[in-house]
């Protein structure tokens, strides 16, 4: 027996002598050249005409349609509806195709809207790339994305609601928020602190890395400022917990006056009722829960509490076109309006900016190239203005967004004084803390 | 900021602590209490409690919130209606078959039930959508002050729905004929049914009350979470495990005690760690698991043996494994098919299939690789664990971190892993193999939670945020970096493995495991070492595991803990191989490929993904009725078939279709799913 095993080792020792990594794999992936030739392009009339009608040899077009896909994570532990970002793509893709006669004369199809089922990621979208005959994959909006490095090697362009950070760095990676990073400390959160009054803070988040890291990134973001203090930081939380009474405690101790949250909406559900059982009265700073259906059904929870979105809301009173038109496809097609629907019409509208900015004569390089010489992609004001040409990486794009706090049952945007301008913007890689500057 | 460890606490503290502990702890000691009950009354250490309890809150929500049922009816409609039906359900069609049964075959019963329900509860719960809000018992959210602290009318009905269950049961057992002859039946149905008990009403019973049970801690705790969700049940239930284990799985008022400990302790270590300190996110998530890992170890009460029924000798002899009945020429045949059928089958998926399915049944064959240790550890060890893919995480973490940090050949790291997941098998064995049973079974639970919520959040270990990237190999002029390759090197690896089992099975260690799974004790005195055996086929175990798992790193590109290892994971591949065969390479390949190809068929056919867990979880239903494995009993019928067409047979061999196997022996390829050494005496089992 023992001889058979050393016979087993050696044999594996040799094996071992003799190989080495694959070179395909070892590199840093990332997609080909873009394309672009370092110049900015402005984004294309959307009233131009785009029927121009020309033989192209590329995946998934044939003379009368464009063919897409995508992935979302439809089956998922946390029940969330991820599956609505294909409503939103496919009532974008209606009204091209309805209003507009589609893009260079041909229809914009989704022909394949794949569940990855959270774990199966790498698979389905290896399914869109050698089954479906895709051009381009949109939506994506899942909860993991094993599937990245596949998409990114090979150049296709890709749209979607980019909450990993795999989606940072392939420049044919179109993620609706632009570059993600977790960790990086911004001064808007501070300043927000001061404008309200609150000078003591305290900044929860889960034990898992994406949670800590933007806990992380929030006491970075505060620790600019003279005014705030960070009186209580905890980041060990076990996720999807549902006890939160000795944070509580310790927060009611330490007179905490501004709660900031990398928590799921569910969690903070369950933070504010123990808040409210131990009779602890502090604003609670939830950037993830602007959801309609959580404020319907938990109003005395959410009264008072603020949130964010990197998307205009539909609450603004001046709603840019994008979202008026987004508003109206919307109810025309009874679909429900929410976070993941904007997802899917701003990636379906990224993506016929680019197919349009593209040419006639379109191309996945092309169609990418267009994209990364934007310097301010807005989806008609749905977006505060994506510069392609950095966002890939970052290298200094503003960070914006639109803060709203929950009065008599409502989102309320704040900081709306200045007429078509709703966001409230800072310079990336703050030092200290800035008066944001409206956009 | 709260920095330092103040571990001297002034006495307000320690009430303050009490007083935000008791809540939790009251939903830990409910569920625990349920657990218990169950265990007691039915011998089943039922995981699928949980899946009990969120059917009973799904039924509640629909008919309370989108029905808008009066909450009484709504209450009587959901706890006291559909509740004890399921539970009757349960035991009448599967459970009442496991009744002798040792009781690790009705864990893994269980853990098949905990993958199936919530699935099929899925499918028409809420028309498919969040269902947020969900209503608790008590109509209206009101909080009681007491000075600081308050507690809502939520929290209090499940703290005194607690405390009357708890005193019921208690006095139930204690001073009714009921309960007397509840812990008969679980004792031994068949001497209890001498002595002129109806086993069957009895266990009837027992099984609706703990149904009934799980339903009204599944309304009662709804509240608790933003929307209803099965698994945030599964998560609670394991934490009360520790619960469970402190009351010993037999006794109620301990039980309800350990729960409220729980609460309190969770208090205390919450209330006075740093609380960004790696010891506060390392202890804080993980304290219920590891509580329980060390009650298991070191609880008194729970390092008896598993009782077993004294009449469990009557059983009939098990069925003769299929081996047994084949002609020499039929075994020459059904071994030349087999390669035929392995090498045909690589050809096609080299040559015919197109990218996605040949990725498929790549992982496929990983998944298969990694399934044998569940054959050497289930199949010739006897024993189930929990923790198989935390094994195969650990491989394949050891591989990405050796590959990225230090540039070593991915291959070679691939070995290193296993390596290093063998000697973690081993430390976690020498410990937990001296427990029985489900015991060993819920420490490997306890360590597969442990490691999930303690280190793979670390960087240096998973590398935090984005997986850390694994390399394909490259031998020579070979650049595994096409999947046709890396085929090539899975089915290698798996046949490699595959020889390595059987000769494992054939050679002296799997010898020994045999006369360990017939007589402990009887091995021991002809100079077996237990131990040093056990712990020897369970390094083998997590080796073979933590091959795997490089492998899959290696193959996918990245460590992807959460999409390939998560432990749930491990739990449903204990189902899937142990309902195939746990005894049989041929079974751990099938569940192998299965486990990938069943999912991916649905797909193409637009079937949602869930019934892929509720074929894998009905699968070990099956159970009941082919306890070596579905595999080996289709084995065993077709070559009777073939054999009776072929119109002869081997002396001695039979083709004659057996009784049900209630009690399987050693050799019934049961994969030592079988009764533990009797605790009275070796004398009551047949010869």
């Amino acid at each position: 027996m023992r001889t058979r095993w050393m016979a087993l080792l050696v044999l594996a020792g040799l094996g071992v002598a003799a190989c080495s990594n694959s070179p395909s794999t070892t590199t840093t992936t990332a997609a080909p050249d873009d394309g672009s030739d370092g110049a900015t392009t402005a984004t294309v009339d959307p009233n131009g005409d785009y029927s121009e009608n020309v033989p192209v040899d590329a995946p998934g077009v044939t003379d009368t349609e464009i063919r897409v896909g995508g992935v979302v994570s439809a089956t998922n532990p946390l029940a969330a509806s991820y599956d609505d970002a294909f409503l939103g793509t496919k009532a974008y893709f209606q009204m091209i195709n309805e209003d507009y006669g589609g893009v260079w004369g041909r229809q914009l199809e989704l022909v394949a809207e794949r569940d990855d089922a959270t774990t199966n990621n790498a698979r389905e979208v290896e399914a869109l790339l050698t089954q479906d005959d895709v051009f381009a994959v949109l939506p994506v909006a899942t909860l993991l994305f094993t599937g990245a490095d596949r998409l990114a090697a090979e150049g296709v362009p890709t749209f979607g609601w980019n909450v990993q950070e795999e989606w940072n760095g392939p420049t044919n990676l179109f993620g609706t928020r632009g570059y993600v990073c977790f960790t990086c400390g911004n001064s808007f959160l501070p300043w927000l602190a001061e404008d309200i009054g609150a000078t003591r803070v305290a900044s929860i988040g889960y034990n898992v890395p994406q949670s800590s890291e933007c806990a992380e990134g929030n006491a970075a973001g505060i620790e600019l400022s003279d005014e705030v203090e960070l009186v209580y930081d905890d980041t060990s939380l076990q996720y999807g917990t549902a006890d939160f009474s000795a944070p509580v405690k310790a927060m009611k101790e330490e007179d905490v006056d501004l709660v900031l949250t990398c928590i799921d909406a569910n969690a903070a559900i369950s933070l504010i009722k123990e808040m409210q059982r131990q009779d602890f009265d502090a604003s609670v700073y939830l950037p993830n829960s602007y959801d309609h259906t959580l404020l319907e059904e938990f109003p005395d929870q959410m009264e008072g509490q603020y949130v964010r979105t990197d998307f205009a809301p539909f609450e603004l009173s001046e709603k840019p076109d994008g979202l008026q038109t987004y508003l109206d496809w919307m109810d025309e097609l009874g679909y429900p309006t929410n976070e993941l629907t904007v997802a899917g019409w701003v990636s379906a509208d990224m993506f016929v900016e680019g197919l349009r900015g593209a040419g006639p004569e379109f191309s996945r390089e092309k169609v990418i190239a267009h994209l990364n010489g934007i310097d301010s992609y807005t989806a008609q004001g749905i977006l505060d203005g994506l510069d392609w040409t950095v966002e890939h990486t970052d290298e200094g794009d503003p960070i914006c967004q639109i803060v709203l706090q929950v009065e008599d049952n409502e989102f309320v945007p704040l900081y709306q004084d200045d007429p078509g301008k709703p966001w409230l913007c800072e310079n990336a890689n703050p030092t200290t803390v800035e008066e944001p500057f409206h956009q | 900021m709260t920095s330092l460890v103040d571990l001297h606490l002034a006495p307000s503290d320690l009430v303050d602590f009490l007083i935000l502990g008791i809540p939790f702890g009251c939903v830990y000691a409910l569920l625990a209490v349920g657990l218990v009950l169950t265990y007691k009354t039915s011998g089943v250490f039922n995981l699928a409690y949980s899946a009990q309890a969120y059917v009973a809150a799904a039924v509640f929500y629909e008919v309370r919130a989108n029905q808008e049922w009066n909450l009484v009816l709504a209450v009587v409609f959901a706890v006291f209606i559909v509740s004890p039906l399921i539970g009757l359900l349960l035991y009448g069609g599967l459970f009442s078959k496991l009744r002798t049964a040792p009781p690790i075959a009705r864990l893994v019963t269980s853990l098949g039930l905990l993958v199936a329900i919530p699935e099929l509860v899925k499918l028409w719960f809420n028309g498919g959508n969040t269902a947020y809000g969900p209503p608790g018992l008590v109509p209206t959210f009101n909080t009681i002050r007491f000075g600081e602290f308050g507690i809502d009318t939520d929290q209090l009905a499940t703290i005194l729905a607690t405390v009357v269950v708890a005193v019921a049961l208690t006095a139930m057992f204690r001073y009714s004929g009921l309960g007397l002859k509840m812990r008969a039946v679980v004792e031994s149905p068949r001497m209890a049914q001498l002595s002129g008990v109806d086993a069957d009403r009895v266990s009837a019973i027992s099984w609706a009350l703990s149904s009934t049970l799980a339903g009204l801690s599944g309304v009662l705790l709804a509240p608790l979470f933003a929307q209803v969700e099965s698994m945030q049940y599964f998560t609670l239930l394991v934490a009360a495990m520790a619960a469970a284990a402190f009351g010993r799985l037999s006794s109620i008022p301990l039980t309800f005690l350990g729960g409220i400990l729980l609460g309190v302790l969770q208090q205390l270590i919450a209330g006075n760690l740093p609380t960004s300190s790696v010891l506060a996110t390392g202890i804080r998530p993980s304290l219920p698991f590891i509580v329980l890992f060390l009650l298991l170890l070191f609880w008194p009460g729970l390092r008896k043996k598993e009782t077993t029924d004294p009449l469990s000798g009557v059983d009939p002899p098990p069925p003769v494994p299929a081996a047994a009945i084949r002609t020499r020429g039929m075994t020459v045949f059904t071994r030349g098919l087999g390669v035929v059928v392995v090498v045909g089958g690589v050809l096609v998926s080299l040559f015919v299939l197109d990218p996605v399915w040949l990725r498929n049944v790549n992982q496929g064959v990983i998944i298969a690789l990694i399934f044998l240790s569940i054959t050497v550890i289930t199949g010739l060890a006897g024993e189930i664990s929990l923790a198989q893919s935390t094994f195969a995480a650990i491989g394949m973490f050891t591989a990405a971190q050796l590959t990225d940090n230090w540039g070593l050949p991915v291959l070679g790291t691939i070995f290193i892993g296993g390596i290093v997941a063998a000697a973690v098998g081993a430390l976690l064995a020498i410990p937990t193999l001296r427990l029985r049973g489900i015991y060993f079974s819920l420490a490997t639970l306890a360590f597969a939670l442990f490691f999930q919520n303690v280190l793979v959040p670390q960087e240096w270990l998973s590398g935090g945020n984005v997986p850390t990237k694994v390399p394909r190999p490259l031998v020579g002029s070979i650049d595994f970096a096409d999947n046709r390759w890396f085929l090539l090197l899975s089915v290698a690896l798996l046949a490699l493995f595959s020889v390595a089992v059987i000769l494992i099975r054939r050679g002296t260690t799997g010898q020994f495991l045999q006369a360990l799974r017939g007589s402990e004790r009887a091995a021991t005195s002809i100079g077996i070492t237990p131990t040093r055996i056990k712990v020897m086929a369970f390094a083998v175990s997590a080796g073979i595991a933590g091959i795997g798992g490089g492998l899959m790193g290696s193959f996918e590109g990245r460590a992807n803990y959460a999409s390939n290892f998560d432990f749930f994971f491990g739990l449903v591949w204990v189902v899937l191989v142990v309902t195939l065969g746990s005894r049989s390479i041929q079974a751990a390949v099938i569940a192998g490929l299965s486990f990938v190809l069943v999912p991916a068929i649905l797909s193409e056919l637009d079937i949602p993904q869930a019934w892929a867990f509720i074929l894998f979880g009905v699968g070990a239903l099956t159970y009941a009725r082919h306890p070596e494995g579905v595999v080996e009993a289709n084995t065993r019928s077709s070559l009777a078939a073939i054999q009776r067409l072929l119109g002869h047979r081997e002396p001695g061999a039979t083709t004659t279709p057996q009784p049900p196997n209630k009690h399987p022996s050693s050799d019934d390829g049961t994969g030592g799913m079988r009764t533990p050494e009797p605790t009275t005496t070796d004398a009551g089992t047949v010869p």
